[in-house]
C-alpha cells in the first residue's frame, strides 16, 4: 500500500508543486478525480475504452452499468455545477433513481464527453472563482470530489467483474 | 491551543464530512450478513472483513502517524463485522473530538504524507477520499450478494425513495 501512494506522490512531487491553499486543495481533489492519475485511476480512466453494449452490462442484483454509473455522476457534478454558479438547475422529479436508469445504450459516446465536459467544467469554476465564493462552497465542491471517488470506485469493480477492465490501469 | 468555532474555521466542512463518511461506512457495514464477511467479489479482491480491517488498519496509520491523532489502540478486540463496527463507531467519535478543537492553521500547516510533505488539509481529504472509494467498492459487494443497500448520499432502490440511515 505505501508504494501504491509513495510512486505516484514521487513522480507528482518533482513536477509540481503540492497545494497549500484552499482553492489548490480542491482542485486537486476535482483533478485527481478526473484526469489526474494519482493513488486511484481517476474518471477519465475509469469509463475509457468501454464500447456501449460493455457499458450497460449490469452484475445483476439491482447493481448499476458503467454507464448508470456515469450517467449518474455527470448528472450530479452538472447540477452541482449549476448550484456553485448560482444558476437555476434543470427541471427534477427528485427520483434519484432516475440518474441511473436514464442511461441508455445509444447515449454512451457522448455520455463519456459530457462527463468529461462538466468535469473540466467544475474545475475552471473553482480556478475563478473569488475567495468567498470558494469559501461558502467548500464543503459543496468537496462532496462532489469524494461522490467521484466514490463511483469511481464503485465503476471500476464493475468492469473487473465484468471482465472488461485492463489491470494496467492502475488496479489489479 | 484555541479552537476555533466552525464558523471561523476554514477546514472545519472536512470535519461535516468526516463525521458524516464515518456514519455511511458503518451503515455499509452494518448492511453484510454475518455469513457473508468472507465473500469477495472476485479471486484478487478484498473479502468484506478485509475491507473492513483496511479500513480500519489505514484510518488508525494515517491519524496517527501523519495527524497526530492517537487515540490509543485501534485493533478492535474481535476480528467480527460487529468487532470492526463497534471499535470503528467508537475510535472515529474520539477523532472527531480532537479534530474539532484544532485551529484553522493546524490545518494549514505541513507534515509527512509518506515520504513526501504535503498540509495537514490536503492529507485529510485523502483520508476522505481513500474511504469513500472503499466504500463504494463495498456497496458493489452487497449489490452481487443481493443484498439491500441502505442510503448513503439520499434514497437507494431498496429505501422505497426514503432516506433511511442506520446510525
Amino acid at each position: 500500500m505505501l508504494l501504491l501512494f509513495a510512486i505516484p506522490l514521487c513522480a507528482y512531487g518533482q513536477t509540481q508543486k503540492p497545494p497549500t491553499t484552499l482553492r489548490g486543495i480542491l482542485l486537486e481533489q476535482l483533478r485527481t478525480t478526473h484526469t489526474q492519475e494519482d493513488w486511484f485511476a481517476p474518471a477519465s480512466v475509469a469509463v475509457a475504452d468501454l464500447t456501449a453494449e460493455q457499458a450497460k452490462w449490469s452484475p445483476g442484483h439491482g447493481g448499476h452499468s458503467v454507464g448508470q454509473l456515469a450517467y449518474h455522476l455527470w448528472f450530479w457534478d452538472a447540477r452541482s455545477l449549476q448550484q456553485f454558479k448560482g444558476e437555476k438547475p434543470a427541471a427534477f422529479s427528485g427520483n434519484n433513481d432516475e440518474t441511473f436508469t436514464d442511461f441508455t445504450e445509444a447515449q454512451w459516446n457522448d455520455l463519456v464527453k459530457k462527463l468529461d465536459q462538466t468535469m473540466s467544467d467544475w474545475e475552471k469554476a473553482v480556478e475563478t472563482a473569488d475567495d468567498a465564493t470558494l469559501a461558502k462552497n467548500a464543503s459543496l465542491i468537496e462532496h462532489v470530489a469524494e461522490h467521484n471517488a466514490y463511483h469511481i470506485g464503485q465503476i471500476l469493480y464493475v468492469r473487473k467483474l465484468e471482465g472488461a477492465w485492463d489491470p494496467s490501469k492502475g488496479v489489479k | 491551543m484555541n479552537s476555533l468555532s466552525a464558523s471561523t474555521n476554514g477546514y472545519a466542512f472536512l470535519l461535516d464530512m468526516y463525521e458524516t463518511e464515518v456514519l455511511k461506512t458503518l451503515a455499509i457495514w452494518l448492511a453484510f450478513e454475518d455469513e457473508a464477511i468472507g465473500f469477495r467479489p472476485a479471486p484478487k479482491s478484498r473479502t468484506v472483513l478485509e475491507q473492513m480491517d483496511h479500513q480500519i488498519q489505514s484510518e488508525g496509520g494515517w491519524m496517527v502517524k501523519m495527524l497526530g491523532v492517537d487515540i490509543g489502540d485501534f485493533q478492535p478486540r474481535e476480528k467480527t463485522r460487529q468487532g470492526y463496527i463497534e471499535k470503528y463507531r467508537v475510535d472515529a467519535a474520539k477523532r472527531l473530538e480532537i479534530l474539532r478543537q484544532k485551529p484553522e492553521g493546524w490545518w494549514r500547516e505541513t507534515t509527512a504524507f509518506f515520504d513526501v510533505q504535503r498540509s495537514r488539509a490536503w492529507i485529510f481529504t485523502r483520508r476522505l477520499n481513500h474511504s469513500t472509494h472503499h466504500r463504494g467498492q463495498l456497496v458493489v459487494y452487497l449489490r452481487v450478494l443481493g443484498a439491500k443497500v441502505p442510503s448513503v448520499y439520499g434514497p437507494t432502490a431498496d429505501t422505497n425513495g426514503a432516506v433511511i440511515y442506520q446510525f
